[in-house]
């Protein structure tokens, strides 16, 4: 029995949901499934798909990131600002040292000072989100030439997205520090006895959060041109969202960034299909919410099914 | 030497208390207006809402959780309140109990999540600071963000921006959270379970009832938190008390409790309080900006979570010697 229960992927029932609901929406208004909407929603899922790409690795060690918004927000004013210079190059690079070395500086905290994750990162945020709004004055940085606009035409932010996404699944799946990812998740104290440091691997997946998140904010500004401190606000809470409802265990060791390409899916059509069913956005939040909590109660009850 | 440094350690509010002398030394001198009593008062009435969320979070936290719910529960209660007073003709102290039931039924939800189902604190009430702050939206109506309270609420009003009472009620919570602390057994079943829950669960505590109770009157009190919040402004926005969780959590680990559960201190928590009004009134008569403020508060939170580990394990190598505190 248990065998057999093993061989059903983690993400079956929500790619299930997914279907269902994509055939609902598609059945209720014919704008629903169109390429035209097709773009609008890569273009809205993005940066919040690679951020949870991100994240999806964060919580497989075991740990969350509250700061990731935060990150992008500081990451991407460095980019703008240097941008509307015509510095593209240096904006890029600057986005990506600003972002890897928050994310590093969130993972020294959490392994050398032994922080909880939840309360390194809570500090963090507040850090990073007022150093953005205080260094940009609370303006608005427009790009009146885009150098990266490239990046918000067609179907380029899904190409983005589904790239990121696939190569963060190839690196977890098939490579030596993806397997040490999951073991650090699964069981800290072996993966120490295995000859493995879990601090050095903690460290990595934090610096390449943070590293996600530059990138994430140069997708943000190449489809908008324009970036402002408080642009991401939430983007944290979507990115969580996405990863939990994806099915990726917030205990850590198990789960999947395809899942949470599914998590992101479903947010997003959720979002965009009760936009156009004629439900208000306002609701968006409350659901994502009650979203997270089911996610979270059915894993709970899976896992007690597989130890059973 | 040893036993200097061993004793001094011991005491969890000294760091906290030497930073709210310092932070006050440091305004008193450079801004005159700073020690007026009344402007004072203002911002200890300013920061009710945040003591009371600091004494509840120092409960919980004790028990070796966290609920970072609590400004999203006061922002939903805030918006219950003035949309039952301004648009259905119900009494105040009907509006109030409503809002106070909504609070306690968001504490029941968190509590019976984590303690029932065994969900992890952090994305039970992450979800629920969601879920919240969502239906604060729903409730307040599209397009809407601000909902004035009418002039039929005006003794809330008169209560809450004119008197002490604020203020007051903040205080009797602390000091009925520092009672069952150190001395009913409530208090110490708490301090176990935070300690260790399975020797807790062993010794026969009932752990889950305990933890919904904590849960629960962080609800109820957020949801006070809200009507004050309310009444001070005599308006409820859709975005009132973002922020108050990271400011109430703040003052809590700065306050000397362990984020490490066991070990709480309402008094530490109260003094942190202090520090963290002391910082806003100091930081806007010198008229810096607010986000240095947060800025502050953040590193002050990374500070005090930093110092709080290498304090355990400076203890603990002492610990050898002179017994665990």
């Amino acid at each position: 029995m248990r065998l057999r229960r093993k061989r059903i992927p983690r993400e079956l029932p929500t790619l299930g949901f997914l279907t269902v609901l994509c055939l609902a929406f598609s059945l209720a208004n014919k704008n629903f499934a169109t390429a035209a909407n097709l773009r609008t929603l890569g273009a809205d899922a993005a940066t919040t798909c690679i951020l949870a790409v991100g994240m999806t690795a964060v919580i497989l060690t075991g740990g969350i990131d509250l700061s990731v918004a935060a990150v992008l927000s500081l990451a991407t004013l460095a980019a703008a600002s240097l941008m509307a210079k015509g510095l593209t190059a240096q904006g890029l690079v600057a986005s990506a040292l600003v972002g890897a070395g928050c994310g590093f500086f969130n993972g020294v905290l959490i392994t050398r000072i032994f922080m909880p994750p939840i309360i390194a990162t809570l500090g963090t945020m507040y850090v990073f989100q007022s150093a953005a709004a205080l260094a940009s004055g609370g303006q608005c940085i427009v790009l009146e030439h885009n150098p990266i606009a490239f990046l918000g035409k067609g179907f380029v932010p899904l190409l983005v997205l589904l790239g990121t996404t696939l190569f963060a699944a190839g690196v977890l799946q098939y490579t030596r520090v993806g397997r040490y990812i999951y073991a650090v998740g699964g069981c800290e104290e072996s993966t120490r006895l295995s000859g493995i440091d879990p601090n050095v691997i903690k460290i990595l997946v934090y610096t390449a959060n943070g590293l996600l998140a530059a990138l994430g904010g140069i997708v943000m500004l190449g489809i908008g041109s324009t970036f402002q401190a408080n642009d991401a606000q939430g983007y944290e809470l979507a990115a969580i969202a996405a990863v939990v409802i994806g099915g990726t265990s917030i205990n850590g060791g198990q789960g999947s960034v395809l899942g949470t390409l599914l998590g992101i899916a479903i947010t997003t059509v959720l979002r965009n299909g009760a936009i156009l069913a004629g439900l208000e956005a306002r609701w968006a939040q409350a659901i994502v919410g009650l979203a997270i909590f089911l996610a979270v109660a059915v894993d709970k009850i899976r896992r007690e099914d597989t130890t059973r | 030497m040893k036993r200097f440094l061993h004793r001094s350690l011991s005491v969890k509010e000294l760091p906290v208390a030497l930073l709210l002398c310092g932070v006050c030394a440091y305004f008193s001198a450079s801004e005159p207006r700073f020690a007026d009593l009344n402007g004072l008062m203002d911002v200890a009435r300013q920061y009710s809402t945040h003591a009371l969320l600091a004494v509840s979070l120092t409960l919980i936290i004790a028990s070796g959780g966290i609920d970072i719910s609590v400004g999203s529960v006061v922002g939903l209660c805030a918006v219950v309140l003035a949309s039952l007073l301004s648009r259905t003709n119900v009494g105040i102290s009907t509006a109030c109990a409503l809002s106070l039931a909504v609070g306690t039924f968001c504490g029941l939800c968190n509590g019976a999540a984590i303690a029932r189902l065994g969900l992890q604190p952090v994305v039970v009430t992450l979800s629920m600071m969601a879920t919240a702050r969502g239906l604060a939206y729903v409730i307040a109506g599209p397009g809407v963000s601000t909902i004035s309270l009418p002039s039929r609420a005006h003794l809330l009003v008169t209560i809450g921006y004119e008197s002490n009472v604020p203020v007051l009620i903040a205080l009797i919570w602390a000091a009925a959270a520092y009672a069952v602390l150190s001395q009913s057994s409530f208090g110490r079943y708490v301090l176990a379970i935070g300690g260790n829950e399975q020797a807790a669960r062993l010794s026969g505590i009932d752990v889950s009832r305990t933890k919904i109770i904590v849960y629960c009157a962080a609800g109820a009190v957020a949801g006070l938190g809200g009507i004050l919040t309310a009444a001070m402004m005599s308006t409820a926005t859709t975005d009132a008390g973002l922020g108050y969780e990271f400011e109430a959590i703040t003052a809590v680990l700065m306050g000397g409790t362990s984020i490490f559960g066991g070990e709480a201190t309402v008094l530490g928590s109260l003094l942190g309080v202090a520090t963290a009004a002391a910082l806003n009134r100091g930081f806007g008569l010198m008229g810096i900006n607010d986000l240095w403020r947060m800025m502050c508060l953040g590193l002050i939170l990374i500070g005090a979570v930093a110092m709080e580990t290498s304090r355990r394990r400076v203890l603990t190598s002492l610990g050898s010697h002179f017994g665990t505190p």
